[in-house]
């Protein structure tokens, strides 16, 4: 079999292009580019440095309810709709559904940063930014989208209403995003465990264009986790 | 085709079903004829593969539904009681990604689109999008995607739900175009569509198979009394008790009465014929008959028989 008629490239396709025909999605691009653009051009001449920290630190805490509010449907509209009968019916795997759900959201997370290049390539024109900088600045921005949606789509396997979806999905997210505050007070190893487990330890490292393999390890570990998660919830719901 | 190993199937505390088994000949049309919630649409998801069974197995094509599950969804064509339809897509985009779901090749699918639109008339409706279609053509869009890849097995829950009569005999129509090469279990608690379009009739009750046979056996197997109804024109009392009188005759009553005819049944015992007896009585008596039939068992009676449990019936 081709890979263009694997299940998982087809099922891949026809979400993404279903996430392209939905106002949804656009809202979500809009909203996120305002922000972001706020965000990264409002100090950019004040403080007068060429890097991309005014992007990249507010990122996280964007996504945290971005990522959620476009993966809540995934699931949760299948379950509603009644149409994961449909699905589970014709001969796909339960784990090519989920991965082809996951796939076709990684999709439209590239198109969303490949939109925010115009970031890095103004500053190419304006200053002379650290190419290692930006470069791993991109893929600490991609790792924590791609984790952020794997824990979305978890939350949309749990229930058939979205806004309880995007709910879940955005609490889980927020929690990763936040524990590392909590690391200060916390003694010895459980404050090593909180910083270890929190996002923005791992962003931070890729984001300084680090890329250490236990970052790697994290990133890979977390999205795994989840996509078991939601493999295994999908395969629950008809056991009951 | 299909066979089913006293396949069990408990949700929680309720027994959905409770040791169905049968074997279904390829080529045959079978009915699951049932009241709501008698386990029929449990029955056909096991059958799918999309629900396993809490006990007991069953094969599709000589294919285990649980360990080979997905040989057997590549042979059947399945149309879900709910009709579950991407409603934001067109009719067409709707049946070129299930063309494409289940791995068909580009050249075959152009056909096979061209054909599934041609048999389900679909024509009309390829550019709409779901959402904006009829009950009717949501159902033949279901069962178009149902049949797309050819498959050699059709399960069908209740397909004519919910359609009024001239689409219900638009799909029967189909249904029996596609019985020509094809083994179909369908299920439907409308009586009058099993009894013209199955080969084949199951009965299920309270999750177990209470019957099993053509429409026609079954009418006749469960026909322990037949009727006569009369009318005619007569005084009621001696009329009643002249023809109760008859023999072979084990009771009569009236079913209707105005002042000048007066409608009996006559319950009688098996075998017995008294139509010419009623005829010599009331000629004889000068009641002239206004009408005489005889009541058969119809699958309907054979149905509610089965399925009313006592407390209803009385």
């Amino acid at each position: 079999m081709t890979l263009r008629r694997h299940p998982i490239v087809v099922l891949a396709h026809k979400e993404l292009s279903t996430f392209l025909n939905t106002p949804a999605t656009y809202v979500i691009f809009v909203l996120f580019l305002v922000l972001m653009g706020w965000f990264y051009a409002s100090p950019l001449f004040s403080i007068g440095q060429s890097s991309l920290d005014t992007f990249l630190k507010p990122l996280p805490l964007i996504l945290t309810f971005l990522i959620p509010a476009l993966t809540m449907r995934s699931f949760a509209e299948e379950f509603k709709g009644g149409t994961m009968e449909y699905l589970s019916t014709l001969p796909l795997r339960d784990y090519e559904i989920v991965i082809g759900k996951y796939v076709a959201v990684m999709g439209l997370l590239i198109i969303l940063l490949a939109f925010t290049l115009a970031y890095p390539l103004t500053l190419l024109l304006v200053g002379r930014p650290d190419p290692g900088q930006l470069i791993g600045g991109y893929i600490a921005a991609f790792s924590l989208g791609a984790l952020f949606a794997a824990i979305g789509l978890w939350a949309s396997s749990l229930t058939r209403n979205q806004v309880v979806a995007f709910i879940i999905g955005f609490f889980v997210c927020f929690i990763l995003y936040l524990v590392d505050r909590a690391a200060d007070f916390m003694p010895g190893i459980l404050s090593e465990t909180l910083r270890w487990a929190s996002v923005n330890t791992h962003y931070d490292a890729f984001s300084r264009g680090v890329l250490d393999s236990r970052d790697v390890l994290y990133w890979a570990s977390g999205i795994v986790f989840f996509l078991m998660a939601a493999l295994s919830v999908v395969h629950s719901k008809r056991w009951k | 085709m299909i066979e089913a190993q006293s396949l069990t199937k408990t949700y929680g505390v309720t027994r959905a079903l409770k040791g169905v088994s049968f074997s279904i000949q390829p080529g045959e049309v079978v009915g699951l004829l049932g009241p709501n919630g008698a386990g029929k649409t449990t029955l056909l998801k096991i059958l799918t593969g999309y629900l396993p069974p809490t006990e007991g197995s069953a094969r599709v094509a000589n294919l285990d539904v649980l360990t080979q599950s997905l040989d057997v969804r590549r042979r059947i064509g399945y149309l879900p009681e709910t009709n579950p339809l991407y409603e934001e897509l067109a009719v067409y985009e709707s049946l070129l990604w299930t063309a494409r779901l289940r791995g068909m090749e580009k050249n075959e699918t152009e056909s096979a689109l061209r054909h599934v639109i041609g048999v389900c008339g679909l024509g009309s409706v390829v550019g709409k999008d779901i959402a904006h279609l009829s009950k009717g053509f949501r159902q033949r869009v279901g069962l178009a995607q149902a049949i797309l890849h050819d498959p050699e097995i059709l399960i069908l829950d209740e397909p004519t739900s919910g359609l009024d009569p001239n689409q219900q005999a638009e799909v029967r129509q189909l249904i029996q175009t596609l019985k020509q090469k094809k083994t179909v279990l369908l299920s439907t608690h409308i009586l009058s569509e099993a009894q013209s379009s199955c080969d084949r009739v199951f009965i299920i009750h309270e999750g177990q198979i209470v019957a099993d046979g053509t429409p026609q056996s079954l009418s006749s197997q469960f026909a322990g009394v037949h009727k006569l109804i009369v009318t005619l024109k007569g005084p009621e009392a001696s009329v009643q008790t002249t023809l109760g009188s008859l023999p072979g005759v084990t009771r009569v009553s009236v079913e209707r009465k105005t002042s000048t005819e007066i409608s009996l049944s006559l319950e009688l015992a098996p075998g017995a014929d008294v139509r010419e007896q009623v005829f010599d009585v009331a000629k004889s008596n000068g009641w002239p008959i206004l009408h005489l039939a005889e009541e058969t068992i119809s699958l309907e009676d054979v149905f509610r028989q089965l399925t009313l449990t006592p407390e209803v019936k009385a």
